[in-house]
């Protein structure tokens, strides 16, 4: 114990929490990207805030996080929610103000990152933001990230069979429109 | 007797949309800039620092 007048000694840091810091700025270099890309792709007008709170709510979680290996699953999982809560918010609110907020669909027609499809591809594109939420869900997890049903479902928090069902009446949407446009 | 093609037809149909999906998401996803920027490192840590405080205030 220090005498009355002497400087306390700084607090030596929890080895826990220095472990944790450690483990989520290494999370957050192998993961960013593709969440990122994950939320534009979803058609999250403001990905980078989705990314952002998907790693506050895996910091928060930690200890319930059964391992590290598990966090890519569930960062994953957390930017389908977020951005599906953000878009569903958007759409809410739109329906109340005389300024609405710009829809994630213009969104991303807007965004740099389209300047490089064909025109076909934008039409693909645009219609895939204008599925149900559950249907872009599922078909960006499959045809992007190339996940299985069952980490699909996981993802989605659904069962496989509801995958299977999302992801076969997504496509026939896609078809239909781009068979009009042929 | 008439032959029948056993491969599948490539030019239509739901397998013809699937495939074209996949390359407009990979060409869509290559089109974000994605690299950590640091005001998304800074993000990163903010919301770090707020679960600290978050989870040290009463309930």
């Amino acid at each position: 114990m220090g005498l009355p007048g002497e400087p306390l000694a700084p607090a030596l840091p929890d080895p826990a929490d220095l472990e944790r810091e450690a483990t989520l700025a290494r999370l957050f270099e192998l993961h960013y990207s593709s969440m990122l890309r994950l939320a534009v792709l979803l058609g999250a007008d403001d990905p980078e805030n989705v990314v952002a709170e998907a790693y506050y709510q895996i910091y928060r979680k930690w200890r319930r996080l059964r391992d590290v290996d598990a966090a890519e699953a569930y960062l994953r999982s957390t930017v389908c929610n977020l951005t599906r809560m953000r878009i569903r918010h958007l759409q809410v609110a739109r329906k109340h103000v005389e300024n609405p907020p710009v829809l994630p669909d213009e969104a991303v027609a807007s965004a740099e990152s389209t300047a490089l499809l064909r025109d076909d591809q934008r039409v693909l594109i645009d219609a895939l933001q204008q599925l149900p939420a559950r249907q872009r869900e599922a078909l960006v997890l499959r045809h992007w990230l190339g996940l299985k049903e069952s980490e699909i479902a996981a993802a989605m928090g659904i069962s496989p069979g509801s995958v299977k069902t999302h992801t076969a009446r997504g496509i026939a949407a896609l078809t239909q429109a781009m068979e009009a446009r042929r | 007797m008439t032959h029948r093609d056993a491969t599948p037809s490539r030019g239509t149909g739901p397998g013809r949309t699937e495939r074209e999906l996949s390359e407009a998401l990979a060409a869509l996803a290559d089109g974000v800039q994605a690299a950590p920027t640091p005001t998304a490192r800074h993000a990163a840590s903010g919301c770090a620092a707020n679960a600290d405080a978050d989870s040290s205030s009463p309930s």
